[in-house]
């Protein structure tokens, strides 16, 4: 029922764009050892930590924004289970290895953050804006690294949007707010994973009822597929493959940057970054004189973790896309439709601030190292994400 | 139009790395100022910036200074020959006159 078999002989491997693939991995190659140069090797290993994460996206289309659409619209849950499942294995491992607060002697940290006002109009928001925009955090920059250029403006809005925030989060903080909590510290490592597994099992039944109410019968999530270097290369994965590889990557993460993944701090870094170089006083923001984000503003773009590891997102799902022989697809782009990219990246960026995150940073992070903020942000922007589906005709995105 | 998205693309890629590159060459700790650094042996040596240069817009040994450190037959010259203490005689551990400020050419 949840198995279903592909055959190895009917896999014909795509036509690589060669001249990209070799230009990409000279860029991988090229940044990995300047940053191991000009920072040091761990950041050179978070770099290439991304690039892994853009290949599994993109070959795996492992999209948050168009599993929970299809499950609004058609009541299929599949892509909704994988990413159930990909949170359910990262918090079995991470819970533990952050109630050990270090390991090998490097401090670890959590996606711990408060719950409030700002999460839940932040992540609404942002649930509405990844309809619009076409993407969330991860999915717009591994569709950004395949090429798509209405995702580029979705980007470039999503930067605007996300430095935005960064001017207005001291005032949405000033709102009714709670105290950050950890699941790990205030119960302990084996009831916190087991009643973050209790609740991820909970909505991923709620989920198969609903499929099969509707359909009668499940999609499988679980298809058995030979892997085979080829299909490694070219793609395209099972979703099940996206899964347990994002699961084990935001693991190593954790253990490498001392944080687990995260990508939209970038985003707002690099928006202030360019206002400062403009002339605009962007360290005078109250948000800016905080201690992370002004060493962040305060050092080299490519001493940020975050950013190095969206760099090489970028790259790694530009490898997988050419690999695949898809790079830079021809697209039309109407004009409802670039509106509706520049609105919703706006909306998500804006957003993402306020609720501390994206799918990635907020929900997947958050809920696998126990905050209970991730719950909130679950739900609000699911929220926001049924509202939006239900304005895309408006774009003509449907 | 595909290869138009390629260019596009490829376009991005060089201007979002000409941008991080000149935000690490602006963020990366600046050197030293050139008088201020110096070869391994003359390391801390304050005459790196030799105050008594012959072109020092201020230069503190000039012959008619008022105050020049290391005249002669200044009372406070620190490494007069007949001084009790002497800094800089020969076998001096800490000797300061290696950061001699008045020497005509200091080591770098």
């Amino acid at each position: 029922m949840f198995m279903s078999l592909t055959s190895a002989s009917s896999y014909n491997p795509p036509q690589s764009d060669r001249g990209t693939v070799l230009a990409v991995v000279l860029a991988i190659l090229l940044g990995a050892i300047g940053l191991t140069e000009l920072i040091g090797l761990r950041q050179s290993a978070l770099f290439l930590i991304g690039g892994l994460c853009g290949v599994t996206l993109y070959h795996a289309a492992f999209g948050f924004t168009g599993g929970w659409r299809r499950f609004v619209l058609e009541r299929r849950s599949t892509a909704l289970r994988g990413q159930l499942l990909m949170i359910a294995i990262a918090a079995v491992a991470m819970i533990p290895m952050l109630a050990g607060g270090t390991l090998l002697g490097k401090p670890l940290v959590g996606a711990i953050a408060p719950l409030g006002v700002s999460v839940l109009f932040g992540a609404a928001l942002f649930g509405f804006g990844m309809q619009l925009g076409g993407g969330c955090g991860s999915g717009t920059l591994f569709t950004v690294g395949g090429g798509s250029a209405r995702m580029l403006v979705t980007l470039a809005f999503f930067i605007a949007g996300a430095v935005i925030g960064t001017a207005h989060l001291p005032w949405w903080l000033e709102l009714p707010s709670w105290t950050a909590v950890s699941l790990g510290a205030a119960l302990g490592a084996l009831p916190a994973v087991a009643l973050t597994l209790a609740g991820l099992g909970a909505i991923a039944g709620l989920a198969v009822w609903s499929e099969r109410r509707r359909h009668g019968e499940l999609e499988p999530l679980f298809v058995a597929t030979p892997p085979g270097v080829a299909r490694l290369l070219h793609g395209p994965w099972p979703l099940l493959w996206g899964a347990l590889a994002l699961a084990l990557l935001n693991i190593v993460t954790l253990a490498v940057a001392g944080h687990p993944w995260s990508i939209t701090f970038a985003f707002g870094l690099w928006g202030a970054k360019l206002l400062q170089a403009v002339g605009v006083p962007v360290e005078t923001w109250t948000f800016w004189t905080w201690p992370g984000p002004a060493k962040g503003l305060a050092q080299s773009v490519l001493a940020d973790s975050t950013s190095v590891m969206d760099f090489g997102l970028i790259l790694g799902a530009a490898l997988a896309a050419s690999l695949a022989g898809r790079f830079a697809p021809k697209a039309k782009l109407p004009w409802p439709s670039l509106l509706a990219a520049a609105l919703g990246g706006l909306l998500m960026g804006y957003g993402a601030r306020l609720s501390f995150g994206c799918n990635i940073g907020a929900l997947f992070s958050g809920i696998a190292t126990g905050s209970l903020h991730g719950w909130l942000w679950f739900a609000a922007a699911f929220a926001g994400s049924y509202v939006g589906v239900r304005l895309r005709p408006l774009f003509r995105l449907d | 139009m595909k290869d138009r998205n390629t260019l596009l693309f490829g376009s991005v890629f060089v201007l979002a790395t000409a941008a991080i590159a000149a935000d690490h060459l602006r963020h990366v700790a600046p050197p030293p100022p050139a008088t201020a650094v110096s070869a391994p042996a003359v390391s801390g040596n304050p005459c790196a910036a030799n105050p008594c240069a012959a072109g020092a817009a201020v230069n503190p040994c000039a012959a008619g200074a008022a105050t020049n450190p290391c005249a002669a037959s200044a009372a406070t010259n620190p490494c007069a020959a007949s001084a009790a203490t002497n800094p800089c005689a020969a076998g001096a551990a800490t000797n300061p006159c290696a950061a001699n400020p008045c020497a005509a050419a200091p080591a770098r």
